[in-house]
């Protein structure tokens, strides 16, 4: 259900500012605007500014994060891993858009007079900082059953696949569970309770078009439904924000595609 | 008291509907229906409006004005109930989407059978 205001104990009110150190260059110094929250003082969540010398972190996000934890403020917190955009750890709310921080370029962020915003990803319950609970998007992703499902004895070697088939796994696969998708699909804010999510669906589609799947049609029951798959209404933001470049709109187009195939 | 629940049996609710694919499918064919009808039903009315109040009233009594304009009628009104069906499902939860959900059938239904009434009235009296 729609909720269009933030709950008392989530608005958002005024934190510290952290200046930079005397003697820094101002021509280097970004001032990073952080959403801190720490559930252990029972206070509201706040912004902290940070003046941060660039020059003496990395290119990316994700520097300027691990800069601030190091050099100004060990209190933040937020995940990473990988650092290469592989494991989705670090997806947060970058700038204005959802993004994983150790691929977003500070070139890349324009800011707000000067200013660039960093939160949790949106619409999520918020563990500390910019660390989001994602049990639901997890558990949404293990009801994909994203596994091969087979009743056919499995073969000696492996299950054999054409090139041409292969391919179609292509944009699909390649998907690291950030939830910067979900998180920005407005069907998944009011309906997330019920609605699947573009990350579960892109998911659930790369199942559906295996050719050495047995289970597609049980598969397309469980889809068979006005909100775990037709919340979606191609708005699009999953694909405009995805930080690997794919499509999950296109593939949850695709699943529609096959039930209607199914149907008519 | 907070519904002590794993995250899996949150999501898994009570199962999928076993349907939504007819309602996402009608939804498009009637939309292509308006595509195609309401354009041609203003134009005939625009044209037949240029010869006066009569001249409309004796297309719409007509066999082809009857029967376009209950097919656009049918269209619309089930076009109009799907459409607003999803948007209070979207926006709206608990007894307000249940009511707000009948309010719009019952609307849509109303509205559509003055509608058809009333075209049936005109090629009646002829």
């Amino acid at each position: 259900m729609a909720q269009l205001t933030l709950p008392k104990n989530s608005k958002i009110t005024k934190g510290k500012h952290w200046p930079a150190p005397d003697g820094s260059d101002p021509a280097s110094i970004t001032t990073f605007r952080i959403y801190r929250y720490d559930p252990d003082t029972g206070d509201n969540p706040r912004w902290d500014l940070y003046d941060v010398d660039t020059s003496k972190c990395g290119p990316m996000t994700l520097h300027v994060l691990i800069y601030i934890k190091d050099e100004i403020d060990p209190t933040l917190s937020f995940r990473r891993s990988c650092r290469e955009g592989i494991c989705g750890s670090c997806a947060m709310n970058i700038d204005g858009r959802n993004s994983i921080a150790c691929t977003k370029g500070l070139d890349e962020l324009k800011g707000k007079g000067g200013v660039i915003s960093i939160s949790p990803l949106p619409h999520l319950s918020v563990v500390k900082d910019l660390v989001p609970d994602l049990s639901d998007f997890y558990a949404q992703h293990a009801a994909m059953e994203p596994y091969l499902r087979t009743t056919t004895p499995e073969p000696q070697k492996e299950w054999r696949q054409a090139p041409e088939d292969r391919d179609k796994l292509d944009g699909l696969y390649e998907c690291i569970m950030c939830a910067s998708c979900s998180t920005a699909c407005p069907s998944y804010w009011w309906n997330g309770d019920k609605y699947l999510g573009p990350a579960a669906l892109l998911q659930a589609y790369r199942w559906l078009i295996d050719s050495r799947d047995e289970a597609t049609g049980e598969r397309l029951d469980a889809l068979e439904d006005p909100f775990r798959l037709y919340r979606c209404h191609t708005i699009m933001n999953c694909t405009q924000v995805c930080p690997k470049g794919l499509n999950p709109a296109k593939a949850i187009g695709e699943i529609k595609k096959m039930l209607l195939e199914r149907l008519v | 008291m907070a519904r002590l629940q794993t995250p899996r049996a949150k999501i898994t609710g009570l199962g999928s509907a076993g349907h939504g694919s007819r309602h996402f499918l009608v939804q498009r064919v009637t939309a292509l229906a308006l595509l195609i009808l309401v354009p041609f039903v203003l134009f005939q009315f625009l044209a037949a409006f240029s010869s006066g109040y009569e001249s409309v009233r004796i297309w719409a009594g007509s066999l082809l004005g009857t029967g376009t304009l209950l097919v656009l009628l049918s269209a619309m009104f089930w076009h109009l109930k799907l459409g607003v069906q999803v948007v209070v499902e979207d926006y709206f939860g608990g007894w307000v989407r249940s009511a707000l959900l009948l309010i719009s059938f019952f609307g849509c239904l109303a509205f559509w059978l003055v509608g058809v009434l009333s075209i049936l009235k005109i090629f009646i009296e002829g």
